[in-house]
């Protein structure tokens, strides 16, 4: 009788014993993954920024990607607040929502540097080409014309030929 | 027969012809010479500034009453030529903490309230509504004083003694939704100006991928505030 009493205050104070630590242990697993999700979300905003950056430097109009970053930064600025106010869970959802808000982004900004190269190349060739093409033609045109006025006005310059002089 | 037939003088109009073909050559040219002369940026350099409710430098809220909402607009444009990756270091201080130094480009020292990530790309302009309210109230508690005492004829005594000293506590601040915490903050009276001063900054900071981290800007706007209008024992 008295060994099932020991046996049975044991295994309270174990099951006591249990809960009390797992809760810490819990708390910490929580906050482990919410450090961790707000790491990763801010390593995604970092690598969104650069394909951002390099669409814009190939001469892409990046407001709507700049308009998908501030979302994503403004749900990153607010899980990292949680985060500080020890509300894990939360920090943790804003953190991931951050990470969605991103998802095909920097596909999406590739594309649009791709789309902006092959724009910038025929931009190029219409204006640089076109324009050297156009300068040899404006000149060429020149040399036909001067060829054209000297046959048919002579190239005597400076004398006033009157046939009275001939005479 | 006196028939003159005069033939034209070309030399006389060579030097217009070449004028009017170099012009058509430059005139079809300058899409190419667009892309060619790239003129260098003169000013590289992103523009913080503050806005009051009418999104004009006016009518900044200065009398602030403890519960009510405000409104300023925070604008950041970017003249860095490409994107930029701002963070807006969101502090408050009262009159004897730590503050940003404009002369010395020093942040300053107390921790920010919130970080706000925006992102602005070259050659454009963000403006953030910024809502902000104070939740705060008066409390009389007992300091340390030192007071200078002028005796007539004599040296200037410093007195230090207990006295009742009015203060601000804080308690939280609502930034555009999100509540701050502001327990610990308060706010003395000024004898001389007679106000609880309050001071919220907002410091730039920018994303150097180089170092993989974020610099100060050297850049902050400011708005003080005066305390005493709300709910004063």
């Amino acid at each position: 009788m008295r060994f099932r009493r020991v046996s049975l205050g044991v295994l309270l104070l174990a099951t006591i014993s249990i809960a009390v630590l797992s809760v810490p242990s819990a708390v910490w697993a929580q906050q482990n993954n919410a450090a961790s999700a707000i790491s990763t979300a801010q390593s995604k905003l970092v690598q969104c920024y650069d394909a951002a950056t390099a669409a814009e430097s190939e001469g892409a109009n990046i407001s709507s990607l700049t308009s998908r970053l501030n979302s994503a930064g403004l749900l990153l600025s607010n899980a990292e607040l949680a985060y500080s106010n020890g509300d894990f869970a939360s920090a943790q959802s804003l953190a991931v929502q951050s990470q969605s808000e991103l998802a095909s982004f920097v596909s999406d900004a590739n594309s649009m540097q791709a789309s902006a190269a092959q724009s910038r190349t025929s931009s190029f060739l219409l204006n640089v080409v076109g324009s050297i093409v156009g300068v040899v033609a404006v000149i060429v045109a020149a040399f036909v014309v001067w060829g054209f006025l000297k046959r048919k006005y002579g190239n005597d310059a400076g004398v006033q030929k009157s046939e009275s002089d001939a005479v | 027969m006196m028939l003159e037939c005069k033939k034209v003088n070309l030399t006389q109009f060579k030097a217009l012809f070449v004028l009017v073909t170099a012009i058509l050559a430059l005139l079809v040219a300058s899409p190419a010479l667009q892309r060619v002369l790239v003129y260098p940026q003169t000013e590289s350099l992103t523009e913080l500034s503050l806005l009051g409710p009418g999104q004009t430098a006016a009518n900044y809220p200065y009398n602030i009453t403890s519960g009510e909402n405000y409104t300023v607009f925070l604008g950041i444009a970017n003249q860095l030529g490409s994107c930029a990756y701002y963070n807006i270091e969101v502090k408050f201080r009262n009159e004897t903490q730590s503050a940003p130094n404009a002369f010395n480009f020093t942040p300053s020292t107390i921790p920010s309230l919130y970080n706000l990530n925006v992102f602005v790309a070259n050659g454009e302009r963000l403006d953030i509504p910024v809502n902000f309210a104070f939740d705060y109230s008066f409390q009389t508690v007992t300091q340390t004083v030192t007071t200078s005492v002028a005796v007539s004829g004599g040296p200037v005594e410093q007195i230090t003694e207990n006295a009742p000293v009015l203060q601000a506590n804080f308690n939280s601040l609502t930034f555009n939704g999100e509540t701050l915490n502001l327990q610990g903050y308060t706010s003395n009276l000024n004898p001389q100006t007679d106000v609880f001063y309050g001071n919220l900054i907002f410091e730039l900071w920018i994303y150097n991928s180089t170092i993989g981290g974020f610099q100060y800007n050297e850049r902050f706007v400011d708005l003080i505030f005066n305390m005493t209008s709300a709910g004063q024992e």
